[in-house]
């Protein structure tokens, strides 16, 4: 799912100029941001913990054929099954075989950003199905037909107020500011809808290859309704989303808490599998999405990618997306993470303000609890878009910048030369600063 | 970059350090380390420059200090990776980082400090990220300022609240996204201006060049300063 016609200045400067938008980008990167550091910081052994949940990741994406086709073994093993869809038109294909065969109507949906690269919600309702967000977050952004600015917290650039509003529009609630009373409307509403729905749809914070299980984190108790009350429950994940044990998911455990919402671990966390179901015809499902993620695996250079377990913390850290919120980034990813992402999955030419567009600062490389190495990512990046790069059919640039910097090379070897421009822009400087 | 930018800051380097007795010796072409087009994406233009840079310094014994936490991070550490298919190369890199210092890593890890240092003023102190997280400078600055009498640390130790957030300077990201750019840039005045400083501080001209441009649009009174011109005017 990607937006038409996206502008990441545009969308900086709108965002820049929403006073709500700047309060909220600033609530959750001086709370949460600054809190994870913290939290880290209370376990003694964090560097060896975080060095080893590297390796474990690393290792995976490494060894994907052999995790996934292990996994898939231990799920059909149980009864359940398993899809793979090589991009978001065939995995839409399959969601929608699935909710036929089950007759489903009504789906409870958890967070999830591969279901927003797939477009879950829009595809379902255009086969008259009706998708409903549990997470709260989630939640309000569907009610008010936007596009989430936060992996985690999707709705951050809403106040109370607004949604007071649209709690008063849409749900014909009365109006409130309190949060805790615009969470119990939010609750009322959402209860009866796990009742009624048919098909629980989450997404899939770590599939464990030798259980062919998945470990779901929410700290809203969306999930456990999602996955209990309908009948069906359809796993969605990255096919890189994955380890091999429950010992190495329950080291990504600890250190994704703490990353993603400084807690020291998640309010609720499921391990679910197929075969579990109360009910005799309830059915278990993984869909296990690729584009374009095989691809990555295989590029030395950017492999490293896929270890990232979607925590959300160099959002919170990030000076640039701290000031323009996720909207610019114009696709299903936002964040350092994003600016990476969605250039390699949806377009290196297409989304290239995104790799220019960061200061390269670093932060994100050291709030990551894995040290992902972002900001060399984002230089191959400007890399491959400007020297040209084969196997993505990117041209090399020889545009005004180049002649630039060509130019700035070249007068450079000679000293008289030299000294003349460096004066000169040391003349017109000093005049302007 | 230093000498592109704010070529007074080359000519309060070498005061600086002959002051403190160290033999300057600056070489004939002054070969700019690369970064700027590194920075942009144009690796191959890089290397060009970086071989020049290598080359006009690498068979000296001499330290090379590069009152620059950027430049000195692009020597120190991008160098590596644009090399690392080219062993012959790479070797020079390597032996070139271990003499390559950034001004105030140079001045406390190598020398004591002979000038007796005075100054009044209350002091902030800007680390530049590539300073900071490509080459761990966290505390020589700061031991440094603590060195001169009179001076007042304001903040927490010379430090005001997020004061290791990216001013938004980003070479040519500047350029390319001024609005972002400047965004960034106002939020981090704000904090530091909390602080109610006289003096800001720092080790990256660029850094503090674009801090300066926003102190001007504020009218604000607020003087901004290179370590090296720091030292300089507190050691007279």
């Amino acid at each position: 799912m990607q937006e038409q016609g996206f502008d990441y200045r545009k969308k900086a400067k709108e965002a820049i100029k929403d006073p709500q938008f700047q309060k909220g980008l600033q609530s959750i990167q001086m709370r949460i941001g600054k809190a994870t550091l913290e939290r880290y910081a209370e376990l003694r052994d964090i560097e060896e913990l975080r060095r080893k949940a590297k390796e474990v990741r690393i290792h995976a994406v490494q060894n994907l054929d052999q995790y996934l086709t292990t996994f898939t073994q231990r799920v059909r093993e149980k009864g359940g099954e398993v899809f793979f869809a090589r991009d978001s038109e065939s995995a839409q294909r399959i969601l929608l075989q699935v909710a036929e065969k089950h007759n489903v109507k009504k789906v409870v949906k958890g967070k999830s950003m591969v279901g927003e690269e797939i477009g879950i919600n829009h595809f379902l309702e255009s086969h008259g199905i009706t998708p409903v967000e549990t997470d709260l977050g989630e939640f309000i952004i569907q009610l008010a037909e936007e596009r989430p600015s936060h992996i985690l917290g999707p709705a951050i650039h809403k106040s109370k107020e607004q949604i007071g509003r649209l709690f008063q529009e849409k749900l014909k609630a009365p109006y409130t500011h309190i949060p805790e009373e615009l969470t119990m409307i939010a609750r009322r509403t959402l209860r009866e809808q796990f009742f009624e729905a048919d098909m629980g749809i989450t997404g899939c914070n770590l599939a464990i290859a030798s259980k062919g299980q998945v470990m779901l984190v929410s700290n809203e108790g969306n999930i456990r309704f999602s996955i209990t009350i309908p009948k069906v429950h359809v796993v969605i994940m990255g096919m890189e989303r994955i380890v091999w044990s429950l010992r190495e998911a329950l080291l990504l455990l600890r250190l994704l808490s703490r990353a993603a919402a400084a807690q020291r671990m998640a309010t609720y966390v499921s391990i679910v599998g197929p075969g579990e179901k109360v009910s005799k015809d309830g059915a278990f499902y993984v869909l296990i999405l690729d584009n374009g993620r095989s691809k990555i695996a295989k590029d030395p250079d950017f492999k490293e990618i896929l270890s990232c377990i979607r925590c959300g913390a160099c959002l919170n850290i990030c000076p640039v997306y701290g000031k323009i919120g996720g909207h610019a980034y114009g696709g299903v990813y936002s964040g350092p993470v994003g600016a990476v992402l969605n250039p390699l999955l949806f377009g290196i030419e297409r989304y290239k303000d995104l790799f220019f567009g960061e200061t390269l600062c670093g932060a994100c490389k050291d709030i990551c609890p894995l040290h992902i190495e972002i900001p060399r990512m984002l230089l191959e990046l400007r890399r491959r878009y400007k020297e040209g790069y084969d196997k993505y059919h990117i041209k090399p640039k020889k545009d005004l910048e180049y002649l630039a910097i060509k130019g700035f090379e070249y007068y450079s070897k000679s000293p008289p030369i030299y000294n003349l421009v460096t004066r000169t822009i040391n003349l017109i400087r000093r005049d302007n600063t | 970059m230093a000498a592109h930018l704010y070529n007074p800051l080359i000519k309060a380097t070498r005061t600086l350090l002959e002051r403190l007795h160290v033999e300057v010796l600056r070489p004939k072409t002054q070969p700019c380390c690369g970064l700027v087009a590194f920075n942009a994406g144009y690796f191959a233009v890089a290397k060009e420059m970086a071989k020049r840079f290598i080359s006009t310094f690498w068979d000296q014994e001499y330290p090379i200090v590069i009152p620059s936490g950027s430049c000195a991070a692009m020597v120190r550490h991008h160098y590596k990776s644009l090399f690392k298919a080219e062993p012959l190369w790479e070797e020079k890199v390597h032996t070139l980082a271990k003499r390559t210092f950034e001004l105030t890593e140079f001045l406390s890890t190598r020398m004591e400090f002979p000038l007796s240092l005075r100054m009044e003023g209350r002091v902030l102190f800007h680390p530049s990220c590539q300073a900071l997280r490509l080459l761990q400078i966290h505390q020589q600055p700061i031991e440094l300022l603590s060195k001169i009498r009179g001076i007042e640390p304001v903040g927490d130790g010379f430090r005001a609240e997020g004061w290791d957030r990216c001013c938004g300077f980003g070479g040519l990201f500047h350029l390319k996204y001024p609005e972002i750019s400047k965004a960034m840039r106002d939020s981090k005045l704000e904090l530091m201006e909390r602080q109610d400083p006289q003096i800001i501080v720092g080790i990256d001209m660029g850094c503090l060049l674009h801090l300066k441009r926003g102190l001007k649009e504020r009218a604000s009174k607020i003087r901004v300063m290179h370590m090296a011109e720091l030292l300089l005017e507190a050691g007279r």
